[in-house]
């Protein structure tokens, strides 16, 4: 768990593989209908040339995308980076994307799918 | 006879001067504990921790790395002790790039020079880059041939983040974006499958 200031802070997401592809979400468990949106700045480390407000990135193995998350209005909350997308094997995505709290890796639902511990 | 020159297999870097930075990392292995419903788990590291050392750089500013492999003998079922660590998307020489083949084995090293340049600097946008070849978030990872997924799988990753005179890591300067480190965080998402008797790490060597 991270615990961040009510502020603007940017996570620098990678897709290190190496079979499901991810799209990540912010989820609130006590909000499931809430849309927390976003701002992504770069792409696989290529800075855009106007932030993009979004609900999701997507990535695929090897993907990077920086998003500026805006903490402001979520003092107090708890909020989760879902994959709600569905990949049922090392084929590649179902197309499906899981309802909000439905995701799978990055998720509460599965307690032992959890990233080791990143050293900045 | 003056026979023809040796092919240069590989082109070497435009710099000469010794870099301002330099770093020595050693891949090796180490038991960590990724959750509490699991054992403790044999994965392999940069300086034993995975994903390794985030690397910051500077454009302009170049950076010689030497990698040590220092990885043991027993792989507990997958990932081999061979190594190649590649920068990925980085505007690197080739004899610095991490290619494939270009592997060493445990009890060696390899010296790795980033010169931190933008693309074109030496074509299209003479004599220092197109800035709208800028990069920012980078990852380094290993890069056997044959043996890459297993053993990035097994840890061989981490980051390398380049600033220059607007994404600056301050923010108070250029596009103002939130400083690093303490507001600015890389985080690196992977799938893994730990067998579910032994609760031990495993990878599909069979692709089954």
């Amino acid at each position: 768990m991270l615990h961040v200031h009510p502020r603007r802070y940017r996570f620098r997401w990678l897709n290190s593989g190496p079979s499901r592809f991810q799209q990540l979400y912010l989820t609130d468990l006590n909000n499931l209908s809430a849309n927390n949106q976003f701002w992504q700045v770069s792409n696989d480390g290529n800075l855009l040339p106007t932030p993009i407000q979004v609900p999701a990135v997507a990535l695929g193995v090897a993907e990077r995308a920086d998003v500026i998350v805006d903490f402001t209005a979520l003092a107090g909350k708890t909020l989760y980076i879902e994959n709600r997308l569905e990949q049922t094997n090392g084929r590649g995505p179902t197309g499906n994307v899981k309802a909000a709290g439905q995701g799978g890796c990055c998720s509460r639902s599965s307690s032992i799918c959890r990233r080791w511990p990143t050293t900045a | 006879m003056k026979g023809a020159p040796a092919p240069i297999r590989h082109r070497l870097s435009g710099s000469r001067s010794p870099p301002p930075v330099a770093y020595q990392v050693t891949q090796r292995a180490v038991w960590v504990t990724v959750s509490n419903q699991l054992p403790q788990q044999s994965i392999w590291g940069f300086d034993g921790i995975s994903p390794g050392p985030t690397y910051v750089a500077q454009y302009g500013t170049p950076v010689l790395v030497r990698n040590v492999n220092a990885l043991a003998g027993d792989n507990s079922g997958f990932g081999f002790p061979s190594v190649t660590t590649h920068l990925h998307n980085g505007h690197t020489p080739s004899e610095s790039d991490g290619f494939p083949q270009d592997f060493f084995a445990s009890g060696q090293y390899y010296d790795q020079y980033y010169p931190n340049v933008l693309a074109g600097f030496n074509s299209t946008h003479l004599p220092n880059g197109d800035v709208n070849e800028s990069l920012s978030t980078l990852w380094y990872h290993d890069h056997r041939v044959d043996f890459t997924s297993q053993n990035v799988y097994k840890g061989l990753a981490g980051f390398y983040l380049l600033f220059n005179q607007f994404d600056t890591g301050n923010e108070t300067t250029g596009f103002r974006l939130p400083s690093f480190p303490d507001y600015d965080i890389p985080m690196m998402f992977a799938d893994k499958c730990f067998d579910p008797t032994s609760g031990q790490l495993v990878f599909d060597t069979f692709n089954l």
